[in-house]
């Protein structure tokens, strides 16, 4: 019964890991098919003569930091000012509107923010241009504004999630424990902060979780379809920077070493996450 | 009101995209201009061609199959794991493994993909490309389904199959008779996620497909590279093709995808 499922997917998934691995003490060959020699260590310490290492690790840790903190904000405002209209029918029109922008491709959020910012006949340039940002004629080819404005389309995209989790946190508070609280005399500021607060708490922490997991995975797609990483490297993560060291210049082995540290970001944020769930019962 | 701000800020990029793939070129021009008069040209070019309408076969094709073999391998190992009996630090690993599955990034999973299938000669070629492509979905999908369907077994009150298993009841018809009828609306949700991820992907299928494999969105991204500049009309006729109907069809669900999208954290 459990076989064939993981048998399957440790084939798929454990092996290429392993390739991975070894691909990273490898030199692998530009003409694809020939065979590859053993290269030591020579990829990693590769890592410490590439002048723009950093840069990619910094804009990651801006693109996921910076997108996080607006996903995380503006999403839970909204949450909780959904939570507090006491209008039905208004709730069950806007949750779907809410909702649906996380059910469209990233490439087509990539290509679609593409047009909304065109210098030419951009709508929103334009409306950003008319209000007096002289800038936004040219909002993805600007050094100063490019990883800003794939930020939007992330927070576009999956803000969103931000709000369900958090919505769906508040519903789940039980309301005889603010009645029982209320008949017990405690007054709205205790409210807030005993029973309103851990809850909230627990959405917030499986929301940073699941989207900062989700943000270093999908680091790549729409900067893929619009930047390509430029202007001068200021939308180049290393998710991109691995993807054009595989697939624009062929050196796997790098390529290889740099997955790997990527990798390791994503396995920690997953432990943590594995922690929160398993303390589910105890926090609560 | 803050609630209405935001939801035209979701709106709007949408249909500026569904207003424009009806748009002339001229039209286009003006910025401002919403729709005068609509020309269906820009999706006549995609089925004159034949291209369009394959590339949407294509989609369907890899992400139904990704999303077949996740449910069948994701439900029976799903339920195995629910019910087996094993050790807490081997559960956690277990879960530790397929979560970290899911989540990996994107370029460290099509990397030793890609150089495996070229090894074994299946990048170039409909069929073998679209095989590849397929594998390379289910990394994901199964890792997720396998998760999810753990999550709904283990949340599910098993004192049928109790009963059943006093009966004679077999591992087998015991999942396919008993449990998955009650799982019905886990199974829903867990199939139209994973077709989603798959119908969504656009790295996986730039790198694995051929022009005659080729995906939906790597045919949308493919008319921002012409000699001319972005054909922006095909652009977001193509982007309309994706994006609706997948629209629809989550909205459609949407009750049931809060617990897949959040990985089963939030019921």
């Amino acid at each position: 019964m459990i076989f064939p499922g993981l048998l399957i997917l440790a084939l798929i998934t454990l092996y290429p890991f392993g390739y991975l691995l070894v691909m990273s003490f490898t030199k692998v060959n530009r003409l694809m098919g020939t065979p590859n020699t053993f290269a030591g260590f020579s990829n990693w310490g590769a890592m410490g003569s590439d002048s723009t290492l950093l840069n990619s690790w910094r804009v990651t840790v801006e693109y996921v930091g910076v997108a996080l903190l607006i996903e995380i904000v503006i999403g839970t405002a909204i949450a909780i000012l959904l939570y507090m209209i006491p209008f039905k029918k208004f709730k069950s029109v806007m949750v779907p509107v809410l909702m649906f922008p996380m059910f469209v491709a990233p490439v087509i959020v990539g290509l679609m923010w593409n047009f909304l910012y065109s210098g030419t006949y951009g709508l929103y340039a334009h409306l950003l241009m008319n209000i007096g940002f002289a800038k936004a004629n040219n909002i993805l080819g600007n050094t100063s504004t490019a990883i800003f404005g794939i930020i939007a389309m992330d927070v576009w995209e999956w803000t969103p999630l931000i709000i369900i989790i958090v919505y769906a946190t508040l519903l789940s508070m039980p309301r005889e424990l603010i009645e029982a609280a209320e008949v017990d005399g405690a007054n709205y500021f205790q409210i807030v902060l005993h029973i309103f607060t851990p809850y909230l708490r627990r959405g917030l922490v499986i929301g940073l979780l699941i989207r900062g997991m989700d943000l270093i995975r999908g680091s790549i797609t729409k900067i893929l379809v619009t930047t390509r990483g430029g202007p001068a490297n200021t939308t180049k993560t290393l998710a991109m920077k691995i993807y054009e060291n595989a697939f624009r210049f062929f050196n796997f082995g790098y390529a290889s070493v740099l997955a790997l540290a990527l990798l390791v970001f994503t396995i920690i944020l997953a432990n943590i996450f594995l922690r929160t769930l398993n303390a589910r019962g105890e926090s609560l | 009101m803050i609630i209405v701000l935001f939801a035209v800020w979701s709106l709007v990029p949408v249909i500026w995209m569904l207003l424009a793939s009806f748009k002339t070129q001229k039209e286009m021009m003006n910025t401002y201009e919403l729709l005068k008069s609509p020309t269906f040209a820009h999706y006549k070019a995609l089925i004159a061609n034949g291209k369009g309408l394959l590339k949407l076969l294509n989609s369907l094709i890899a992400a139904s199959a990704s999303t077949v073999i996740a449910l069948v391998l994701g439900s029976m190992a799903g339920y195995g794991l629910s019910r087996a009996r094993m050790s807490r630090a081997l559960e956690t690993n277990l879960s530790f493994w397929i979560l970290s599955t899911r989540m990996a990034p994107v370029v460290a999973v099509i990397i030793p993909l890609f150089t495996i299938f070229f090894t074994l000669g299946l990048v170039g070629g409909f069929t073998k490309s679209m095989l590849g492509l397929i594998v390379g979905y289910t990394t994901f999908d199964l890792s997720f389904s396998i998760w999810m369907f753990k999550d709904t077994f283990d949340n599910m009150d098993k004192s049928i199959e109790e009963a059943a298993v006093l009966d004679g009841c077999s591992d087998f018809s015991m999942l396919w008779k008993i449990v998955l009828p009650v799982a019905r609306p886990a199974i829903v949700s867990i199939g139209v996620l994973c077709f989603m991820f798959s119908w969504n992907d656009y790295i996986f299928a730039s790198i694995l497909t051929t022009p005659a494999s080729m995906t939906l969105p790597v045919l949308a991204f493919s008319f921002t590279g012409g000699q001319t500049g972005i054909d922006w009309g095909q652009v977001m006729a193509v982007g309309s093709l994706a994006a609706i109907p997948i629209i629809v069809i989550g909205i459609l669900v949407r009750k049931n995808l809060v617990g897949g999208l959040t990985m089963g954290s939030v019921k």
